[in-house]
């Protein structure tokens, strides 16, 4: 009894991966904003160590992902569109990639908002985590839609948890715009570089809330097809 | 007499090592499903498999015997040498035997019909030439192995569709699925008992009218359904379980039903394959006992229990493993999606044994599977495997054949004076 082939017919299950590198791409994101307060009140070691965990764990979604990215190799059959797996998958990819990135900058540089912009920028930002956070929650919605065939009942939830997402990044898109034009006041009485490196941050944390969503609507692309 | 003898011996021997092989690999699958939904305990899946393999193969499974002791091979050749057709069907026991165990050893998705149907062409062709099988039979028989897993898919397709319209997506699916799932029970037990009181009954000389047919089997499914409504009430049902998968016990009642499809999956599988082993030994000992080749003796109950002994022998065996590990594997498999692939192998498969076809009930499996998956309720399904079942279709027939033609000339050069 070398293989059985009637187990063998049963494929690598890729809900389990898709969500467990969702986690992992989560709990990197949702250290930023204590990395940031602990910058803010010039706690390097505190960020430094916080800075390493983001690391970390995007490296372990990597990991993940390529562990999901083998099992799409084969040839199965999937009840969603192997296209859209692969597209969910990269959007959570960039996520985690974007909250390095941002880390990794506001470290490097001990970049840190003018005081009168950091509470407003930390709400920005929290918000942005929060979408994330919800986008989460949708994925792992996926076992309980798959169950029911992607409609029904579930998928009403599913659609309830995206319009969430949807207020989410407005929200954010929001406060993204309404700090742009701090900055924007402020550009005469703050060093330019700093500036333009204010506007990345800015414009990088706004894409925490725009991945998330994109996730969002590749969800709801499979509720409705 | 002596020689007869001999040959009745070995024929028994044969049959049971045949039987054996099913038990330990066939049957094995065929529980497999029910115990990797969690439905049914290994020891409790031995004892289903050990019941309702024997009562289907008493009660359902004559057509198919007949077919394998005399509807693949033409009879009129063999009249001036009766023994040679006794050793051929030796021949293809032991080599579909040789075959199943080659096979299952190395992990292909070979099927026990599949070899015997091989075999018995295999000696025929060796022993006499290509007059003495019934092509057109053979054709039928090919045609079902492409027909079985498809109408098994459809009807598993459809199933689950029904389950996703009356129960998953509702509002409330757990009180959906105690009104809905007795009713599915009913479906179980009235196709498999109408199937049986249309054709299989005849054979152990029961007449029923089809109106008769249509009332009993009618009650069998309002009996089983109440028997199942009766036990899903008495589940004991944790809501707690469902906060973190919403659909915890609404799969537990799903496991109730699995466990009537389970039964119903021994039943087909006991109607169709235990021909495989004891047709041929049927076909010997009406030879030794009657000197011609007429095949017109009724079956004999002791070899039913042979078969019956030897499937059971080698699920306890091997099987146990066999369900152990494939089980273990198919947990994919939830009840919701599990019973719609049972009761669409099991009824294709109990259509097949009542025209008396010899279908592969692991492959029919294997098709009712892939319906499952076409209306998306299987995560992931590997296509390679399917491709190499397709394979299988092809390279079963002459692999059985040739194994059967050389036990066929070494059989003869020691039995034949």
């Amino acid at each position: 009894m070398a293989i059985n082939y009637l187990s063998g017919i049963f494929g690598p299950s890729l809900l389990k991966p898709l969500q467990q590198h969702m986690d992992a791409v989560i709990a990197c994101v949702s250290l930023l904003p204590e990395l940031i307060v602990n910058l803010n009140e010039n706690n390097q070691q505190q960020a430094a160590l916080l800075h390493e965990q983001i690391i970390a764990h995007e490296r372990r979604g990597d990991e993940l992902k390529a562990v999901l990215r083998e099992h799409l190799s084969y040839s199965l059959l999937l009840p969603i569109p192997r296209r859209d797996l692969l597209e969910i998958l990269q959007v959570q990819d960039k996520l985690a990639n974007r909250a390095r990135d941002l880390a990794g900058l506001v470290r490097r540089r001990d970049l840190r908002f003018p005081e009168d912009m950091r509470e407003e920028y930390l709400r920005f930002l929290r918000c942005c985590v929060n979408s994330a956070v919800q986008a989460q929650s949708s994925i792992h919605e996926l076992d309980e839609l798959f169950e029911t065939g992607f409609r029904g009942q579930v998928a009403e939830i599913m659609s309830r948890f995206l319009s969430n997402l949807d207020a989410l990044e407005t929200e954010a898109d929001q406060l993204q715009s309404e700090l742009e034009a701090k900055v924007m006041r402020k550009e005469p009485s703050l060093p330019a570089v700093e500036v333009m490196f204010l506007y990345r941050v800015l414009s990088w944390t706004g894409n925490i809330a725009d991945y998330s969503d994109r996730i969002g609507s590749s969800l709801h692309l499979l509720v409705t097809r | 007499m002596e020689y007869n003898l001999i040959l009745l011996i070995l024929a028994g021997v044969f049959g049971l090592f045949m039987a054996w092989g099913i038990g330990a690999n066939d049957v094995a699958n065929a529980m497999a499903t029910s115990v990797g939904a969690g439905a049914l305990t290994i020891r409790q899946a031995l004892l289903v498999a050990a019941v309702f393999e024997f009562t289907g193969a008493f009660l359902a499974g004559g057509q198919v015997t007949a077919t394998i002791r005399s509807g693949i091979i033409e009879s009129s050749p063999f009249i001036s040498q009766p023994d040679v057709l006794a050793i051929g069907m030796l021949a293809a026991l032991l080599g579909a035997g040789i075959w199943l165990m080659i096979a299952s050893w190395r992990g292909w998705p070979v099927s026990t019909t599949h070899s015997i149907v091989g075999g018995l062409v295999g000696f025929a062709l060796i022993a006499v030439g290509a007059d003495a099988i019934q092509w057109g039979k053979i054709g039928n028989i090919v045609i079902s192995w492409v027909v079985s897993p498809l109408l098994a898919g459809v009807i598993a397709y459809l199933l689950f569709l029904s389950v996703q319209v009356l129960v998953l997506r509702r509002k409330d699916p757990l009180s959906e699925a105690k009104r809905y799932v007795p009713f599915y029970i009913f479906l179980v037990g009235f196709i498999l008992s109408l199937v049986t009181l249309f054709k299989g009954l005849k054979h152990i000389g029961l007449h029923v009218t089809t109106q008769q047919s249509y009332l009993i089997a009618v009650a069998v499914g309002l009996f089983l359904a109440l028997l199942g409504r009766a036990v899903i009430n008495r589940l004991h049902l944790d809501p707690s379980a469902d906060i973190a998968f919403r659909f915890a016990n609404v799969e537990k009642i799903f496991g109730i039903l699995m466990i009537f499809t389970a039964c119903g999956m021994a039943f087909a599988h006991g109607s169709n394959d235990v021909a495989n082993a004891i047709g041929p030994v049927a076909a010997v000992i009406s030879i030794t006992q009657t000197g011609n080749v007429a095949q017109s003796s009724p079956l004999p109950v002791w070899v039913l229990l042979l078969g019956g002994f030897g499937i059971v022998l080698g699920l306890a065996m091997l099987g146990r493993r066999v369900i152990a590990t494939v089980g273990k594997r198919i947990t994919e498999l939830t009840p919701s999606r599990g019973f719609a692939a049972e009761i669409a192998a099991a009824s294709t498969v109990v259509l097949a044994s009542a025209t008396g076809i010899p279908v592969s009930t692991t492959h029919t499996l294997v098709g009712a599977v892939l319906g499952v998956g076409m209306a998306r309720g299987i995560s992931s399904l590997n296509l390679r495997v399917i491709r190499n079942v397709f394979m299988s279709w092809i390279i079963t027939i002459p692999a059985g054949a040739l194994v059967s033609i050389l036990s066929f000339l070494i059989l003869r050069a020691i039995l034949l004076p």
